[in-house]
């Protein structure tokens, strides 16, 4: 069964104000767009194991705005989570996977860029980049 | 706008003077030369001083001396008045006369003592008369509110661009003065014009709100808040504004002192307060270059982050591919589509009819049957895989850029550190000096810097206060609308609101994309002008002039080169963005430049005389200049279009000093 | 000293990419010279002048529902 992929990508309706909160002037995300909070939202819920159904849903970007690494990331993701290449069949289902992570990791995302100082957001995301990865070379060996 | 003449009497060392402008088309240059405290400069100050009541290029010498010639000081008799008075008549393109004039009377007192006779209409606060008169067809007539006119004619805000002192044209190059020269660039093009009608509209909105008579209460409610925050946005702005002018009287003080360490006597402190100078340019730069650098460094940590995090899935994926490739299945053999195809259409590609249950038909529906679904998209899986694997590739000098990143910029912090250091050490140095008089200007320097950084943090919080503030009037406004989108009734007031919305977008994007072209032009005047007047033309390549009006100059490497300027070059840099303003703005006002040509060396002194009145073609220039700026091979490349040419001659007498402009020779 | 609104900011209104509707930009041009008319003055009456043109360019003016 083949489902065509949607045009563009939905997030709940009630996290709208997590991720307008992220792009207000005093956060380190200011200037970013709708997709990179979605990347953003997205690694910090697939991180958590934590996937949570849309209810309510709005749209939130269009496709087309997903470069070919990002396309490439969420389909792994989906990929992963079924552990099975057919689920690429089923395009919908694969961004429907990404947008339930996202949902999940989105008021996660949100309190690790607020808590602690200012400044402090980018600091933590540096140290939490490189022990994940240190953790991935000492497990692949000398690969990476 | 060309000065005719001007009229001064007994302003300071001039008695009894008229001197008259050059007023021909091609020939509007007048040069007036004089020594070092002839009274070169004071001749601009009775310029703005007439027109502003301010003498704004008074040097220490005369500070605390009254205005007043000091030979009808002496010679004035007890229980007398006397006149200080400069008039300026100029005329406008079409000829039409325009009369300023500002005029102050002392009395001296029956024990001698003088003071001024303050006029009870004057609304300046020196108590001088200040009069305008315009030409109005053949009559002349007194010009109600001069103050307001001159205003539009020659702002006070940007008078420094019009009449200047040459020798302090280093000014725009330090980073405070973008402020100023966006502000002016700001006037320059009429923009006031647009921030009225943004003003006047959007303050014609809140009256239609206002008026709108009962709504519903939900409707009230909101408007009422929206009357709150309106209010409350206001005083925020009054304060911002009142802080920022608060900001540049701080700064100008600062200028002042720092000015006084850098001319002192003492060859020790003007060099320790050039040093000084020079390390707070660099250190605003260092400051933006970290925050550049590090926005570039978290810029990558987002861009890298989900490769690290989606690692797993992402080799767990090429993998699956990768053996999928291996078995021979992707890509397939076949595609599930294309077989379904040839059923469907009843013919093999070989041309065999397949239409009916025959032996091809059942080996190809074999065929079908053992094909996968997966088939219909290998070319996705392909194109992939080759994504995946570079996606890990980047991956490899992950730890690489981010220990770079950090390495740059703790380097340019350490520098940072060293730069404060030195800062601090020089301050110690200067109030180390036994000399009473430094250790007070080091001391008010200080005091002022300090003042002024306090001033900036409050700017910074009244502008968040403002930001959030509007934001706020923004949502309410949002939510206005809805509830008037409920009742029909209001049909009409929203069609006039979104009327009015339309109307202010345009505006507001009419004078952004104003102010950016504008930037652009000066920036293209400027440069052309630059690489035209100085000398080492293959060094140089660029002038660029930022969004905050920073002056950069690029060498031929792409370096920042301002640093390595000469004097002469930093003169013909600042002159050209002068006439690059003055060429852009619609003003059309004349130019005076005390001390143009001051600090350079032969060759220098020559391209630029040779310039200068191209830059400023059609404007009335005038030159105030010294002995040593005027030789002979400058007054040969000038004499073209001198219209007209003085001397200042300057005696001393037992009663006190007299100027008189004569003509030159 | 007679002046007419800076070339570059006509320019832009007639332009319209800020503004397609007809009216407005017929309004911008109007508002416009009244500022520059009374920039002289410290308190122009602004208000009725703008009601009165606001009111003359509603009336054609289509309002498109977002």
């Amino acid at each position: 069964m083949v489902n065509k992929e949607p045009d563009r990508l939905y997030i709940r309706k009630s996290d709208r104000k997590d991720y307008d909160r992220l792009l207000e002037k005093d956060s380190p995300l200011v200037g970013k767009e709708n997709k990179d909070l979605f990347m953003m939202a997205l690694i910090t819920g697939f991180h958590e194991g934590t996937r949570i159904k849309l209810d309510k849903r709005e749209g939130f970007f269009f496709l087309y705005h997903l470069n070919d690494d990002e396309n490439s990331i969420i389909k792994a993701i989906a990929v992963a989570e079924e552990g099975d290449l057919n689920i690429l069949l089923d395009k919908k289902k694969v961004y429907s996977i990404a947008e339930e992570y996202t949902a999940g990791g989105i008021k996660l995302l949100r309190d690790k860029v607020f808590s602690g100082e200012y400044g402090s957001y980018i600091k933590k995301l540096e140290s939490e980049l490189i022990d994940e990865f240190e953790r991935i070379k000492d497990k692949r060996g000398v690969n990476l | 706008m060309k000065i005719d003449f001007i009229k001064l009497e007994n302003y300071r060392q001039y008695k009894d003077e008229k001197i008259e402008f050059p007023l021909l088309e091609n020939q509007n240059l007048m040069v007036i030369q004089g020594v070092n405290g002839a009274g070169k400069t004071n001749l601009l100050n009775a310029i703005t001083w007439c027109l502003y009541g301010k003498e704004k290029h008074l040097e220490e010498k005369y500070e605390g001396f009254p205005i007043v010639n000091k030979i009808t000081l002496n010679e004035l008799e007890p229980g007398k008045k006397c006149n200080v008075g400069v008039l300026i008549q100029m005329k406008d393109q079409e000829g039409k006369k325009m009369i300023i004039g500002r005029s102050l009377k002392f009395q001296k007192l029956k024990n001698g003592e003088m003071i001024t006779a303050r006029d009870p209409l004057s609304s300046s606060s020196d108590g001088a008369t200040f009069r305008m008169i315009q030409q109005i067809k053949k009559d002349m007539e007194d010009v109600k509110d001069p103050e307001y006119v001159l205003n539009r004619l020659i702002p006070e805000s940007i008078e420094e661009y019009f009449f200047f002192d040459g020798e302090k044209l280093n000014d725009y190059f330090r980073a405070t003065s973008g402020e100023k020269i966006r502000e002016a660039v700001f006037k320059i093009s009429q923009l006031g014009l647009l921030e009225n009608a943004i003003e006047h509209l959007e303050n014609k909105k809140k009256n239609f709100v206002g008026r709108a008579g009962k709504l519903g209460s939900k409707a009230e409610e909101i408007r009422e808040a929206l009357n709150e925050s309106e209010k409350l946005l206001k005083e925020y702005k009054k304060e911002l504004n009142s802080l920022k002018e608060r900001k540049g009287e701080a700064q100008k003080k600062e200028d002042e002192y720092s000015e006084k360490l850098r001319t002192s006597s003492i060859p020790n402190v003007r060099e320790l307060e050039k040093e000084r100078i020079e390390i707070e340019e660099e250190l605003g730069k260092l400051e933006e270059r970290i925050e550049e650098l590090e926005k570039e460094k978290f810029d990558y940590l987002i861009k890298i982050a989900p490769s690290i995090f989606a690692y797993d899935p992402i080799t767990k994926t090429k993998e699956m591919i990768g053996r999928g490739k291996e078995a021979g299945d992707i890509p397939p053999d076949y595609k599930k589509n294309f077989l379904e195809k040839l059923l469907r259409e009843g013919e093999c590609i070989c041309g065999t009819d397949i239409s009916k249950e025959n032996e091809c038909r059942k080996n190809i529906e074999k065929l079908l049957r053992e094909c996968d679904d997966i088939s219909n998209i290998s070319g996705e899986l392909t194109e992939g895989y080759a994504n995946l694997r570079s996606i890990i590739d980047d991956l490899k000098d992950f730890r690489e850029k981010q220990i770079s990143y950090g390495k740059r910029i703790k380097e340019l912090e350490e520098d940072r550190k060293r730069k404060s250091e030195r800062l601090k050490k020089i301050s110690e140095k200067i109030r180390g000096i036994d000399f009473e008089q430094i250790k007070r200007w080091e001391y008010k320097l200080t005091e002022y810097k300090e003042i002024k950084n306090n001033l900036v943090e409050q700017i910074a919080e009244r502008k968040y206060y403002i930001a959030q503030e509007e934001k706020k009037i923004d949502k309410l406004n949002r939510l206005f609308d809805e509830e008037l989108r409920k009742e029909e009734r209001h049909k009409k007031l929203r069609k006039v609101l979104v009327f009015c919305d339309k109307s202010l977008y345009a505006l507001k994007k009419i004078k952004n994309e104003i102010m950016e072209d504008v930037r652009k032009e000066i920036e293209e005047k400027t440069k052309s002008q630059f690489l035209d007047l100085i000398w080492k033309k293959e060094t140089y390549k660029d002038v660029r002039i930022d969004e905050k009006y920073h002056i950069s100059v690029v060498d031929q490497y792409g370096m920042e080169g301002i640093g390595t300027l000469s004097a002469g070059e930093r003169q013909a840099l600042a002159l050209s963005f002068i006439a690059a303003l003055n060429s852009v703005s619609g003003f059309n006002v004349p130019i005076i430049i005390d001390t143009p040509l001051g600090r350079m060396s032969k060759e220098p002194k020559k391209n630029i005389a040779r310039n200068l009145p191209n830059y400023f073609k059609g404007k009335q220039l005038t030159l105030l200049v010294t002995e040593e700026e005027y030789t002979p091979e400058v007054r040969d490349k000038l004499s073209k279009r001198v219209g007209k040419e003085y001397v200042i001659n300057f005696r001393e007498t037992k009663k006190g000093s007299e100027a008189k402009v004569v003509a030159y020779g | 000293m007679a002046v007419n609104v800076n070339k570059k900011i006509t320019d832009k209104i007639t332009e319209g990419k800020f503004s397609e509707e007809i009216e407005i930009k017929d309004f911008l041009g109007e508002i416009l010279i009244f500022e520059l008319e009374h920039c002289e003055e410290a308190r122009p009456r602004y208000m009725d002048k703008y009601e009165e043109l606001i009111n003359k360019y509603i009336t054609k003016f289509e309002m498109k529902e977002k």
